[in-house]
């Protein structure tokens, strides 16, 4: 009966105008994203590039003055390569984040962190803004293919199959099917089942371009089209939930209508709202006034203050070169304030991440009332972007920037002039990039797996009570 | 006769419980949203007057000071939401919230909430603005385009017309139903958040202008949408081709295009990356003048020419400080720098929103959404009004602070010489002046054009119908 009906589906998409038209738009609308999507993974790489150019000509230089024996440039007496800091600076490692074969899926995700970041001792990866310059009013519509999916899908099954039982209700020809085939259930199903796989097909086809431009490995590709078959077959199981009861194709157009509008337009609103709302009232004050305050206020302390706090961090230091001269260098002061001070950096890192862990454990809650969120989340997941591979980057970059700190305070209280063995040491140690992330998928794929089992199941039950289903 | 068919099809919907329900619901979601933004709204401007008051008290505690150590300690702007943010947040939640000025660099606004709220924050917002632009149109769109097939199909239709009433007093009573249906919601959302408001305690109406002006706009939209719903339903067969149609309608209006042309507008007006941005501004601040650098080659030059004016040897011999007046040089050469970047990069933005405005005039919807926002004082428009304050105020501090550096009574190489407490605390502090709604219609002409042009269409399209049903060339 599938093939019946699937050959039936495929006549009448080919007669009737809309039901082509709305198969083309998802297409071209699909291709579009993909485009945009790419687009923004071009200026990913490119800004790659750019840091990984700036690294090599930050190193080049400084490689020329130990060959040419100079401390540093001629117009910046104040430059010397010996030193710890000037080689910190002029090592200008870059970590850089490599975008996944599917980040341009989920371009459109709000993704805070840089492409590449510069390490040095003063570096701040909280103060470091995303890789891309959005234009507020066009970021607020984002657009990629997690949108297309997740908000358009549903619309061609319900473009596609919204007629389905209700037609047949509404012209009588349920009993002609009753009788003559027996079976108006298993009549109903196949045909649902042919436009389930119309649509997932023409979902499958946009997310097996995406993978191909994005040249993403068959495992990627495959979780990305297994995700959009569920989605496409939940979607199916509503509208035929809807079809069992629906008398008139008018009252299934404004059920299925009603709950697109409450899944994937209303619900992810109420819950982005209750998101924001906890951050309209936070200027950031921990951030900016409290940081600033903290940072002249330790600049200030005297050095016998904090030098216990120094030591606390450092304990190996107790016995440096530097420890054991009385009264302490001036310049390594400066090292035990900026331990303190850095302390304080890492606190406000653990909370932001904390507080990042939060929302995501908000939109994974909100992935159970809505599966527009929930797909939205796993796609995410799965292209590594968005705002938790953002906040996984930085905490590569807090771990970097840390070792970083360590190395130049342990090389100033070691008060060993360094030199080109130290610079090529520095520069090699350092971490180059941080892989795309694969994330576990986790609860917002078993929410999907949930809703469409739960959808079908209250499909199937509906047909069976339905007065003609056979 | 209007009238009468206005009075005969709201007595329709309010005898018909289902569609009571419907707007029952409606009505108590825009009460209950109207009235959490607006106390939401209310919060952060008390947030954002507390921020800035400590940023103040920072500023004034640091005592005496080196006027360029000041200039590095700096100061910060915290945005304030718009004039009528309580009705539509627009795209402030995807605005840096907190600007950071210091001497010699011009900063962008940073902590965004958006950024903080996590993946949830993708999707739009759920303010009075949301529910007007999407879900009473849909409303609108339930109950008209059933209205005037029910009177097709009871034969009222025919039967006003052999009473003489006319076509066009028939449609246009369908719309004004409509029409004055939407308008008690607009009111009922404006009422709820001047109530909210007037409860805690501050202004009901912050900005009568605004207020005007967005009413007005919402009633342009209204008719657009509730003459467009008649007009569907006059001019399609039946009543399920009609409803059909304007659910498409309405996904591609509200869901479909806006995204489009984002998408559209980026491509074809791409913004550099971040990255690209600061590498291309660096590279032009290194060329110019370093005020920190005693060994500049441009401030080498001065410092002669300052020395043979004055005709004396050293620089510490001169009547000033020319630390001071070489940090002013840096500073302006930055300017300019900052100037011809920063006006790059707005002169994009603006490009890819000419381009989406174009677009909007095919789609009344995101006309209503620009001119939402850009009326409430949410859009970007508002946001760069900011950022060009914050840096004037920015180069006027400053200005203000290499000026006492140069000329307080210090000389030079003197870094330890500090200003006194009294000058620091006379400085002004940063205060944001919206601009005059004025500048939202200019910036947003193209969408008060293009709802224009579709509210004439619509009437005409209902005339013409009407025309043709009375000469019986359309269904009756």
């Amino acid at each position: 009966m599938l093939r019946l009906a699937l050959g039936f589906e495929f006549k009448r998409l080919q007669r009737s105008w809309a039901g082509a038209l709305a198969v083309i738009a998802f297409l071209t609308v699909g291709a579009l994203a993909i485009l945009v999507g790419q687009l923004n993974v071009a200026q990913w790489e490119s800004a790659l590039r750019a840091g990984a150019e700036a690294q090599e000509s930050s190193i080049a230089e400084a490689r020329g003055f130990f060959e040419r024996g100079e401390a540093g440039p001629a117009d910046r007496p104040w430059v010397d390569l010996s030193q710890p800091r000037w080689q910190d600076w002029y090592a200008a490692t870059r970590v850089s984040r490599q975008p996944g074969a599917l980040a341009g899926v989920a371009a459109g995700a709000i993704d805070s962190a840089p492409a590449v970041f510069r390490i040095s001792r003063s570096a701040d990866p909280l103060s470091a803004a995303g890789y891309q310059i959005e234009n507020p009013e066009l970021a607020v519509g984002a657009f990629d293919l997690v949108i297309v999916l997740a908000l358009l899908l549903p619309l061609l099954v319900g473009v596609l199959g919204l007629d389905i039982g209700s037609r047949e209700r509404e012209t009588r020809l349920d009993m002609l099917v009753a009788v003559q085939a027996g079976a108006m259930k298993r009549w109903l199903i196949a045909r649902m089942l042919a436009i389930t796989l119309i649509a997932s097909a023409s979902a499958v086809g946009l997310c097996l371009a995406a993978s191909l431009v994005g040249a993403a490995s068959p495992v990627d590709t495959m979780l990305l089209s297994i995700v959009a078959l569920i989605y496409a077959a939940l979607w199916s199981g509503i509208l035929l939930t809807i079809n069992a009861q629906a008398r008139s194709v008018r009252s299934s157009a404004f059920a299925f209508g009603s709950i697109w509008a409450l899944l994937c337009v209303l619900i992810p609103a109420l819950s982005a709202e209750f998101a924001l709302g906890h951050f309209t009232d936070d200027f950031a004050a921990k951030q900016t006034l409290e940081a600033r305050e903290l940072r002249y206020a330790t600049a200030e302390r005297d050095v016998a203050e904090v030098l216990p706090a120094f030591y606390q961090r450092y304990p190996e230091l107790t016995t440096a070169a530097a420890a054991l001269e009385d009264p302490l260098d001036p310049a390594l002061a400066r090292d035990a304030h900026g331990a303190i001070v850095f302390a304080s950096i890492e606190e406000r890192h653990a909370v932001e991440s904390e507080r990042g862990r939060q929302a995501a454990t908000l939109a994974e809650r909100a992935a159970w009332a809505s599966p527009a969120v929930a797909i939205a989340l796993t796609l995410e997941r799965l292209a590594g972007v968005g705002p938790e591979a953002a906040a996984s980057y930085r905490d590569s970059l807090m771990r970097a920037v840390s070792d970083r700190v360590d190395w130049v305070v342990s090389r100033n209280w070691a008060k060993r002039p360094l030199d080109l063995d130290d610079f090529e040491a520095l520069i090699t140690d350092q971490a180059e990039f941080v892989a795309p992330e694969r994330r576990a998928l986790g609860n917002p794929v078993i929410a999907l797996c949930i809703w469409t089992s739960f959808a079908w199941l209250l499909a199937l039950r509906g047909l069976s009570r339905s007065r003609t289903s056979g | 006769m209007t009238r009468l068919a206005l009075s005969l099809e709201l007595k329709s919907w309010i005898r018909d419980r289902r569609l009571l329900a419907l707007i029952g619901a409606l009505v108590t979601t825009l009460i209950v949203i109207t009235a959490w933004a607006t106390a939401s709204d209310i919060g952060q401007r008390e947030a954002q007057q507390a921020a800035s008051e400590q940023a103040r008290s920072q500023w004034e505690g640091r005592g005496a000071a080196n006027p360029h150590g000041m200039a590095h300690f700096g100061d910060f702007a915290f945005r304030p939401t718009g004039p009528l943010a309580r009705l539509d947040y627009g795209v402030q939640a995807r605005l840096g919230k907190v600007l950071y000025m210091e001497g010699h660099r011009q900063n962008v606004p940073l902590h965004d909430d958006a950024t903080r709220a996590g993946p949830l924050a993708r999707f739009s917002r759920l303010d009075a603005a949301f529910l007007l632009q999407v879900f009473v149109p849909l409303m609108l769109v339930f109950l008209g385009a059933t209205g005037l097939a029910a009177d097709r199909q009871s034969g009222r239709l025919k039967l006003a017309l052999v009473q003489g009433i006319s076509a066009r007093a028939v449609l246009f009573g369908h719309v004004l139903a409509l029409w004055t249906l939407a308008l008690l919601l607009l009111i009922v959302v404006i009422a709820t958040s001047m109530i909210t408001a007037a409860t805690l305690g501050t202004d009901a109406i912050p900005s009568p202008g605004r207020l005007a002006a967005f009413s007005f706009f919402y009633g342009l939209f209204f008719w657009v949408v509730s003459g467009g719903v008649v007009a569907a339903s006059v001019w399609l067969r039946s009543a399920r081709a009609a409803l059909l149609a304007l659910l498409v309608i309405w996904v591609a209006a509200t869901a479909l295009l806006p995204r489009v042309s984002s998408g559209l507008a980026d491509a074809v007006h791409p913004l550099p990356s971040q990255d690209a941005f600061s590498a291309a501004m660096q590279a032009s601040r290194a060329d110019g003048p370093d005020g920190h650098n005693p060994e500049d080659a441009e401030l080498d030059r001065l410092r002669q020419a300052m020395l043979d004016e004055h005709e004396v040897k050293n620089v510490e011999d001169l009547p000033f400080n020319f630390d001071g007046l070489a940090m002013q040089v840096d500073e302006e050469f930055g300017n300019q720098v900052w100037d011809e970047h920063f006006g790059e990069l707005r002169s994009t933005l603006y490009s890819q929103l000419n381009l989406v405005g174009l677009i909007a005039l095919l789609n009344p919807f995101q006309s209503i959404d620009h001119l939402s926002m850009a009326v409430a004082g949410t859009d970007l428009a508002h946001d760069m009004a900011f950022q060009q304050q914050a840096e004037r105020y920015r180069r006027g501090l400053v200005e203000a602070l290499n000026r006492e550096h140069a000329y307080g009574g210090s000389k030079t190489g003197d870094w330890s010489w500090e200003a006194g407490s009294e000058f620091f605390a006379a400085l002004p502090q940063f205060q944001y002046a919206a601009p005059h709604v004025e500048l939202s219609f200019r910036s947003r002409a193209l969408e008060i054009l293009g709802l224009g042009l579709w509210a004439l269409l619509m009437m005409m399209m209902i005339r013409h119908g009407a025309d043709r049903i009375e000469t019986g060339t359309l269904l009756c």
